[in-house]
């Protein structure tokens, strides 16, 4: 078994999921306020966006109810959530505050609608082949950053070395 | 141009700005100017003075043919007489000169047509031609013209064809052709918007999804 390729794919599956997430509930949304349908273009831009905020995959349907829940707070017509408002409710409520919590980057078990999702179906393939051979499942990791964490810790030594001499 | 009706026996209208602005312009010697306005009184009055000063004489000449001029052009156009039969008068329009319309009626339709007023006289000229028996039934060309007749109907149905022409041409569709087209490809499960060249996210690497979504 592999684990460098089964990591690899957990990145790229992760970071699937999350993005499908975005979409599905960006689509509920807009059919639940009767707005029309987001275009490609508008719909990759909504994506983009919302996997900058700083949001886990797990929370992002509780950001969607607790944009509404501020709307309806500051009285105002019920309207499809925005990026505005998503970053607003982040910065300022309690979701922003709450993001730590277990398997962040899979949605919940009581979730069918999001586990129904094409990417998290590959995804739990990889993770029972895990499983059944005793093993853990496996979290994303950004390996770009790892690798750069490790290259400045390789050059601050270096320069200690050097300088020393 | 001021007009003064003068009472002569025929009842003819005589326009004599030119007299006046004489009058206006010698009034540096008043004896001249004086002169002046006395003819134009004695004109008004209807009948023509005698009394020529030389020193204005050519003037007062040219001034005076110049009035009989205008004097003759309008006994042609001011006879009321001759202004009614000009009126009535019908004139031949189109390719073969069977539609007959008087200057009054070709406003009126030029106002209802504008620019395709020839086409409407083109498609009664040509039924005329065609159907000898139209040329007795329609004894009122402007009538058979008139919006929301047969020539009328015809006209935006062309109107209507030619867009649709252009647009076949120009590959545009109406939105209800649109949707139509657009619910077939969901029904079919394919891409609703008719895209065939898109790329899904699960056929991008990692990098690349990185740089589209951040």
């Amino acid at each position: 078994m592999n684990m460098d390729n089964i990591q690899a794919q957990v990145n790229k599956l992760s970071l699937l999921v999350r993005l499908e997430t975005i979409e599905f509930l960006a689509k509920e949304d807009r059919i639940k306020y009767g707005a029309a349908p987001l275009t490609d273009e508008e719909m990759t831009l909504f994506k983009s966006m919302a996997n900058k905020l700083p949001c886990t995959t797990r929370r992002f349907r509780d950001l969607f109810e607790d944009v509404h829940w501020m709307q309806q707070e500051r009285n105002m017509y019920p309207h499809p959530a925005n990026i505005g408002e998503m970053e607003w409710c982040l910065k300022y409520r309690h979701i922003g505050m709450f993001q730590r919590c277990e398997h962040s980057w899979l949605p919940y078990k009581e979730d069918a609608d999001l586990r129904r999702l094409p990417a998290f179906r590959e995804l739990s393939k990889i993770y029972s082949n895990l499983l059944a051979n005793g093993k853990k499942i496996l979290p994303p990791v950004e390996m770009d950053k790892i690798e750069n964490e490790a290259n400045k810790i390789i050059n601050g030594l270096a320069l200690e070395l050097t300088k020393e001499k | 141009m001021g007009r003064m009706k003068m009472e002569v026996p025929n009842r003819i209208t005589v326009d004599i700005a030119d007299l006046a602005k004489l009058s206006d312009e010698m009034t540096n010697d008043n004896q001249l100017g004086a002169f002046i306005r006395k003819s134009i009184a004695d004109l008004k009055a209807g009948c023509t003075s005698e009394n020529v000063d030389p020193r204005v004489s050519k003037v007062f000449e040219n001034a005076l043919d110049k009035m009989k001029c205008i004097q003759d052009i309008n006994k042609r156009y001011c006879n009321s007489k001759a202004i009614e039969k000009a009126k009535k008068e019908k004139k031949p329009f189109g390719a073969y000169g069977h539609v007959m319309l008087t200057i009054d009626e070709g406003k009126h339709l030029r106002q209802l047509y504008g620019e395709k007023l020839e086409d409407a006289i083109n498609i009664l000229d040509s039924y005329i031609e065609n159907n000898g028996k139209a040329a007795k039934r329609y004894k009122n060309h402007a009538s058979v013209l008139r919006k929301n007749n047969w020539v009328w109907q015809r006209m935006m149905e062309n109107e209507i064809l030619q867009k649709r022409l252009d647009n076949a041409k120009n590959g545009r569709k109406s939105f209800a052709a649109m949707e139509r087209e657009r619910n077939v490809r969901i029904i079919r499960g394919e891409d609703p918007d008719g895209r065939t060249d898109t790329v899904k996210d699960h056929e991008l690497s990692l990098t690349e999804l990185h740089e589209l979504y951040g």
